[in-house]
């Protein structure tokens, strides 16, 4: 039962720090991205969106930085197994994390205390790079250990005492590459999809036209189409990684229990563990295999191949496929605005497709979120692959249950606080009623 | 120096860095909620707000830095004071992210609902007092072991005089360290009235603050004699020297004069004090248990976190200093906030 409510525990704590922490991976490129085109361009409306988003960004990173901390110490507390081993071989990325917050946490203070304090403007804007030069760091360094997890490398275990320890090794594991890719990639494409459902959302119930809105979807929405594109080739990879090193979690992930040679792709379908069958799917012939080893003829290995002990749970089915399917609509979505309105279409800012755009946010959110999901749920029942069991890792405590409901009631509490608190600034600071905002158009609303 | 007493040291450091950013925080955060309920002169709340502006979220990456650095120097560290203190440090990290959230509506979302101050404030101050008691279990006497199972005898410490005095002593020394801290940047600000609260505030508490530190000596003699001895004998003159720091800085207080210089000797003061403690506590993390000695994390590890150290120094020292230039000693932000 504690195993059970440690796991619940760190996956809630972990979902709940994830979305904080990838926005505060994204949200710096786009004010960045903003703030670079409004000097470049001299058009102050750009200069208004990179200051709003800030904004919202101070309150948003103070959510991230605290869960972060909670997530930091509580993995010590539930799993001083794991931490022990892991503080063997594979605290340098920690180690080296820390020292990426406070890059980040520096140059943030900086950033946001320091507008217009300079005269020349692009020094106010160079304070942005280290800012996301410490956060994709730190959740580039933070994601080695979640590789390393998965492709445990750089020492060796002799009658359960540790050799030939390699700390770089250790980080350069061979999930290492793939991860990196695809976590930032995503955490890019997810940022922009979300802040572009927030201007949809303006467009469609505040019926706002600004020029100023059309900018920021403009800008959002490519960020989107490039960071989708990315993360879909990132994936990829990660499937490539996958197939050659947990062979059982592609098996599950794509439920495919026997071992076939031109496997193929499997799109939605309902999964019966028992009766080992799925329903309801489409086949694309082949392409498994293709996906996995980039020949359309390789074999594939099913999860009967494995022992029933090490098969991961096959409901990571339906999470790999809704990840990959918002990849997909986040792909398809933006790409179809940026047409449309460079070819100056109606339909760019009609409800229709306002509407698919703003759906957007909560699908990219899922994907993410469910990402990790599927990942971390398919390494069942390693927490470090081939090498420590889950059971042997957790902590010795009990009651586990009792803090498990008592950090949910917390998250639940935050959760609302910071969407009403968020709500009600913005609702009383609506942009055209931003002192700055005013300024830009007090000549009759053409930009200067 | 040794290995282990080496990377201890560099521990040591990150550890009273967040000791002092930390007292400063949860100090102000009250004195936030104080300074309205008291309805204070707007300015003193103008000023606490300007310092905690950039720097909070630079103060919780001390603490992150001491973990990691714990774990990664000290891996079995990570074994022991994971198993014993679930319970303390789930409690501690719900009052940090209450700090934390609330901080941050009132601030930066400017919510002005007093309920949001008060539980700032009040998570502000509970946080250092559970933070503590980290320091009585590292004692010994607190921590057994049944059928190889780690168990905190949990009453125990809660009833453990050693545990209150270090309570009583953490809640005062907060108060009082943020309170010459802020009187030193009210009256770099140009703020004389808003520096002359913070001010009483410091020197109502300077004394309590000292008279809890040496009381805890006198529980300590009773739960783990030869570390008090050792203190009392060893290491009796950095406490002398420390009690100096004090008396100077008081004296600097009640006078009023060079705020800047109090503010330096009480972090002397309590620098003193620590390695005053933490030298006689060495060579263990956790007694019996757990000693540096034995702990130290693989020599190829070292090599490789050692490095890492040194790289990640050369971007904080000037990084922090960059960032005290622009916020701590510019007269343009310190008096006028930009
Ligand atoms: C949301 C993002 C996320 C991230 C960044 C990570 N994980 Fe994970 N983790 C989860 C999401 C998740 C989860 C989806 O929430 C899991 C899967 C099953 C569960 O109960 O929680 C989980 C489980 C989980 C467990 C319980 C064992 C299990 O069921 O697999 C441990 C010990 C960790 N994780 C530890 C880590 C560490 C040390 C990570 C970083 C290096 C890490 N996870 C990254
Ligand atoms: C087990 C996994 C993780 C742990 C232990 C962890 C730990 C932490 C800690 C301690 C902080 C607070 C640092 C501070 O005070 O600034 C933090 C914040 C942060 N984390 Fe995580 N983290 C984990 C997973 C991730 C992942 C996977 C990402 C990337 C997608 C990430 C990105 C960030 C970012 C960007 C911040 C800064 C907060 C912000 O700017 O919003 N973390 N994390
Ligand atoms: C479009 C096609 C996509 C493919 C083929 C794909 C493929 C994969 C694969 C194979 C993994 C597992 C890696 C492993 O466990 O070793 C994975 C994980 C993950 N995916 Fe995707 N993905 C796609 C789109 C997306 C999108 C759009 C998002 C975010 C919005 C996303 C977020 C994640 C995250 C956060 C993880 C966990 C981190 C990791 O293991 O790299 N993915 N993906």
């Amino acid at each position: 039962m504690d195993l059970i409510f440690s796991r619940i525990l760190t996956g809630t704590t972990l979902g709940f720090h994830i979305f904080f922490a990838t926005l505060g991976v994204g949200i710096p490129v786009l004010i960045s991205l903003a703030e670079f085109i409004g000097l470049r361009k001299r058009d102050p409306e750009y200069l208004l969106l990179a200051k709003r988003w800030a904004k919202g960004f101070t309150i948003l990173v103070a959510v991230g930085v605290v869960t972060g901390t909670c997530i930091g110490l509580q993995i010590n507390l539930l799993w001083p197994n794991f931490m022990k081993l892991a503080g063997e071989v594979i605290s340098l990325p920690f180690m080296m994390e820390a020292f990426a917050f406070f890059l980040e946490a520096i140059f943030l203070g900086i950033y946001l205390y320091t507008w217009g304090r300079f005269k020349n403007p692009w020094i106010h804007w160079s304070f942005s790079l280290p800012v996301i030069v410490g956060s994709s760091l730190s959740a580039a360094l933070i994601s080695t250990v979640n590789a390393f997890m998965n492709a445990p490398a750089g020492f060796k275990l002799v009658d359960g005492k540790l050799t030939e320890i390699d700390p770089m090794a250790a980080i350069l594991n061979p999930a290492t590459p793939s991860k990196l890719f695809h976590v930032l990639s995503s955490a890019y494409f997810m940022t922009a999809c979300a802040l572009a459902a927030l201007t949809a959302f303006y467009l469609l119930f505040r019926n706002r036209r600004l020029t100023y809105y059309k900018k920021a979807l403009g800008l959002t929405l490519s960020v989107a189409l490039l960071g989708g594109i990315l993360t879909a080739v990132a994936g990829d990879v990660s499937a490539k990684f996958m197939a050659a090193y947990n062979p059982e979690k592609l098996a599950a992930a794509e439920a495919l229990f026997e071992t076939e040679k031109g496997a193929p792709l499997l799109v939605g379908g309902l999964v019966d563990a028992e009766k080992q069958t799925v329903s309801y799917k489409i086949e694309l012939p082949k392409m498994l295999s293709f996906l996995a080893f980039g020949n359309f003829n390789s074999e594939v290995r099913g999860l009967n191949a494995f022992p029933k002990e090490y098969q991961p749970p096959v409901f990571i089915h339906y999470m790999f496929q809704i990840m990959v399917a918002s990849g997909v609509y986040g792909i398809a979505v933006s790409a179809l605005y940026l047409f449309a309105s460079w070819r100056r279409w109606k339909l760019a800012t009609s409800k229709l497709l306002l509407w698919p755009i703003f759906l957007l946010g909560p699908i990219a959110i899922a994907g993410m979120e469910l990402g990790w999901i599927f990942t971390e749920i398919g390494r069942k029942p390693w927490i470090i692959y081939g090498v420590m069991k889950l059971e042997d890792a957790v902590t010795t405590m009990t009651g586990i249950r009792g803090y498990f409901l008592a950090f949910l009631g917390l998250y639940l509490f935050i959760g609302i606080a910071t969407i009403w608190v968020m709500v009600r600034f913005f609702r009383k600071r609506p942009v055209d009623r931003d002192p700055y905002y005013l300024e830009i158009h007090s000549d009759g609303g053409v930009p200067r | 120096m040794s290995k282990p007493e080496m990377a201890i040291s560099i521990l040591w450091m990150f550890l009273f860095c967040y000791i002092i950013l930390a007292s400063i925080e949860f100090g102000s955060g009250f004195l936030l909620f104080w300074a309205r309920v008291r309805k204070w002169p707007h300015e003193a709340e103008e000023m606490i707000e300007r310092y905690l502006s950039p720097f909070w979220e630079v103060t919780n990456v001390f603490l992150i830095a001491f973990i990691v650095g714990l774990v990664g120097f000290f891996p079995s560290a990570a074994y022991y004071y994971g198993t014993v203190l679930l319970l303390p440090g789930s409690i501690a990290l719900i009052l940090l992210v209450l700090k934390g959230t609330f901080f941050a509506y009132c601030h930066y979302a400017k919510v002005r609902h007093w309920a949001y101050y008060l539980l700032q404030g009040l998570a502000g101050l509970l946080l250092p007092m559970v933070l503590v008691s980290l320091i009585p279990v590292s004692e010994g006497g607190f921590v057994t072991e049944v059928d190889g199972k780690l168990v905190l005898l949990f009453e125990k410490v809660m009833t453990s005089p050693l545990q209150w005095t270090f309570v009583l002593f953490a809640l005062l020394s907060v108060l009082f360290v943020s309170a010459v801290f802020l009187n030193f940047y009210a009256t770099k600000a140009g703020s004389p009235v808003a520096a002359a609260k913070f001010r009483t505030v410091a020197l109502n508490l300077g004394l309590p603050a000292l008279g809890s530190g040496a009381f805890i000596l006198l529980p300590l003699a009773n739960v783990r004699p030869e570390h008090f001895l050792r203190i009392a004998t060893d290491y009796s003159w950095l406490l002398l020297i420390s009690g100096a720091f004090f008396v100077t800085a008081y004296m600097l207080l009640q006078k009023n004069r060079r705020a800047g210089w109090s503010f330096l000797l009480v972090i002397a003061q309590y620098a003193f004090a620590v390695m005053a403690y933490g030298y006689s506590h060495l060579p263990y993390l956790l007694y019996p248990q757990l000693n540096i000695n034995d702990a130290i994390v693989n020599p190829v590890m070292y090599h490789y976190l050692m490095w890492a150290m040194v790289g990640g120094l050369c971007i904080l020292i000037p990084g922090l200093l960059f960032l005290a230039w622009l916020f701590l000693f510019s007269k343009d932000y310190v008096k006028n906030g930009y």
